[in-house]
């Protein structure tokens, strides 16, 4: 192989890794995150994991390194529309990557940027073991598990994993069942 | 068909169905009532159903963020209820942020009062309880309308026709009781004596004509009957008035015949009796002289044994008579006493005016010739009389002054007969 052809061979490779890592490590969308911002605080609130909520809510968000910028985006959102708690109750953010699970163990709410899938199933595991409600950016991970994500189609909603959450032992409130999709693993390729 | 052919039966029934029409239809007014109030509470539950279910979704969608989401919830709710006529949601700053359909004009705010069609409702966070807005939702009354409407035309048709029905009964029960009424008057005046009855037979069949005819032919029969009792009435009282005249005659016969002596047809001896005692009190009040002339014919039994009885009762009847016509006052009375005696009562005589008459019943007896037709010769009757005279007093009895003219003429027989004798001579005599 000449030096040329090796030259286009590494100018492909690299362009092959930088699609893989652009594919993995999506941006996202600043609108999204905020309406997860204003979401994640009311789905504790509107489940059964309000019960282990004490004096404040704990969510935890996992990212990779890559997405960091929008983790801390995502929490001054939250901070932004919950300034002062939510219900008498305080919110408590913990950003964690995917590496420092289990700081996570006393949080009620686990908020996932993407991430390999590797993670996402510890994490899944992880939150399935503490009984942590599961809340991807990245609608497809409720292929695996997650338990809420967004459908992002017409119109915004919800979209639950009812099978995940019921395996998690975690219960919604019925106007947030009425309010979104629920997810099956049919509808894999519609979103 | 002549209304007053109809049978009361069938007025009857008339009347009791025009009742039950009306009944029902007081029932099916009731009934409408009903159910239009079941309808407005129905549809008030629906209304605010949708209210109460759709509220807390918007509620959600509005806290979580998801206007896009409602939108689309929206519009499948105003698509599903079809008599929505307007959906908006207001936020809290009072801003317009859905709207569908048009505001209700204000000619439904009184519906939209009684929250028939119309309803709202704040729409709160369910987390936090905070205010998100105001929802508010127009629907159609139409149906309502349509309901009401055929309930009214229903009620109505059912209302006039009862009505109509009732009308018509009432005319002809008034008719049928004016007749009645007009009948019972005629009957209630009827007066057969009177014959004040005009009403005539009817050409009806129904009941009221049989009756009217049954008692106009009753009044009539009343009448012929009444003609046939007032002629047997007449009849009869003209024959009871023919009876109690010859009754009235006979009882003057029998009177006459019970007080005369029916020989020689003058007063007999019980008359005299009770007519002296009468002017024998009459003179005991009025102070007024009683005379008694007690006269027997002179040799009586001589005539009969001569002649025969025939011509001794000629003779008594003849003597009888001249004695009669010789008394001029009504109040004297002569009677036959017994046999061939004679006694005479005189109220408010003296002794001389009795003496008087005595003699002018023997110048009355000397005209008589009572013989003359028969074959013997004999001498010509006369009477011996004894008189008395007296003012009664109130011990005096009656009796008394018979028994002295008796006594008279007792000494008027011993003198030899044909003569008058008074006390004063029988005195002076004893």
């Amino acid at each position: 192989m000449s030096k040329r052809g090796i030259r286009n061979v590494f100018i492909l490779f690299s362009l092959l890794l930088s699609m893989n890592a652009s594919n993995l490590y999506a941006s996202y969308d600043e609108d999204t995150l905020d309406i997860f911002a204003k979401m994640l605080p009311r789905f504790v609130l509107m489940s059964s994991q309000l019960h282990k909520v004490k004096e404040e809510i704990e969510m935890c968000v996992l990212y990779e390194k890559l997405d960091e910028r929008s983790a801390i985006s995502l929490m001054g959102k939250i901070h932004a529309n919950y300034p002062a708690g939510i219900k008498n109750y305080k919110i408590k953010l913990i950003d964690k990557y995917y590496q420092h699970l289990e700081s996570c163990k006393n949080a009620q709410l686990l908020f996932m940027f993407d991430t390999t899938e590797e993670n996402i199933q510890q994490s899944l595991h992880f939150a399935k073991l503490h009984q942590i409600l599961t809340i991807s950016y990245n609608a497809d991970l409720l292929a695996d598990g997650v338990n809420i994500s967004l459908y992002l189609g017409r119109k915004i909603i919800p979209f639950l994993n009812v099978s995940s959450i019921n395996a998690n032992g975690i219960e919604f409130d019925n106007t947030l069942l009425r309010v979104s999709k629920i997810y099956s693993a049919d509808m894999k390729n519609e979103y | 068909m002549n209304i007053k052919n109809i049978s009361l039966e069938i007025k009857a029934i008339i009347g009791i169905i025009v009742f039950t029409l009306f009944i029902v239809g007081l029932d099916r007014y009731l009934l409408s009532q009903n159910i239009t109030n079941q309808f407005v509470e129905s549809k008030k539950s629906k209304n605010d159903l949708l209210l109460n279910t759709i509220s807390p979704i918007i509620s959600l969608n509005i806290s979580l963020g998801l206007s896009s989401s409602n939108n689309e919830y929206l519009e499948q709710i105003t698509e599903q209820n079809k008599d929505l006529q307007l959906l908006q949601i207001i936020d809290k700053q009072g801003i317009l942020i859905y709207n569908y359909g048009e505001k209700c004009t204000e000619q439904n705010e009184t519906q939209h009062k009684n929250n028939l069609n119309y309803v709202t409702k704040e729409l709160i966070d369910s987390i936090t309880d905070e205010k998100l807005g105001t929802i508010h939702m127009h629907f159609s009354d139409s149906e309502f309308e349509i309901m009401q409407m055929k309930n009214r035309v229903t009620t109505i048709q059912i209302f006039i026709t009862s009505f109509v029905l009732l009308l018509i009964f009432i005319f002809m029960t008034r008719k049928e009781f004016k007749h009645i009424r007009e009948l019972s008057k005629n009957v209630l005046s009827y007066d057969p004596k009177l014959n004040n009855f005009h009403l005539t037979k009817l050409d009806r069949k129904d009941e009221v004509g049989i009756i009217h005819n049954a008692i106009v032919s009753m009044v009539e029969k009343i009448n012929s009957h009444a003609k046939l009792l007032d002629e047997a009435n007449n009849s009869l009282e003209q024959k009871v008035q023919e009876r109690t005249q010859e009754l009235e005659e006979a009882n003057k016969k029998l009177l006459q015949l019970s007080i005369t002596d029916p020989l020689t047809n003058i007063a007999n001896r019980r008359h005299f009796e009770n007519y002296f005692s009468n002017i024998w009190t009459l003179a005991k009040r009025s102070n007024a002289k009683v005379s008694v002339i007690m006269c027997d014919i002179d040799h009586f039994k001589d005539i009969n044994d001569t002649f025969g009885h025939a011509v001794g009762d000629y003779v008594l009847i003849e003597v009888a008579k001249t004695m009669k016509n010789t008394l001029k006052r009504e109040s004297d009375l002569v009677a036959r006493y017994g046999g061939e005696e004679f006694i005479i009562a005189l109220y408010d005589t003296n002794i001389y005016e009795a003496t008087m008459l005595c003699e002018n019943i023997q110048n009355a007896l000397t005209q008589l010739n009572l013989f003359e037709n028969q074959p013997q010769k004999h001498k010509p009757v006369t009477l011996s009389f004894g008189i008395s005279s007296t003012v009664p007093q109130i011990a005096d009895e009656a009796e008394e002054l018979i028994k002295i003219a008796d006594k008279c003429l007792y000494e008027a027989k011993n003198r030899g007969r044909d003569c008058i004798i008074t006390p004063s001579e029988f005195i002076q005599i004893s």
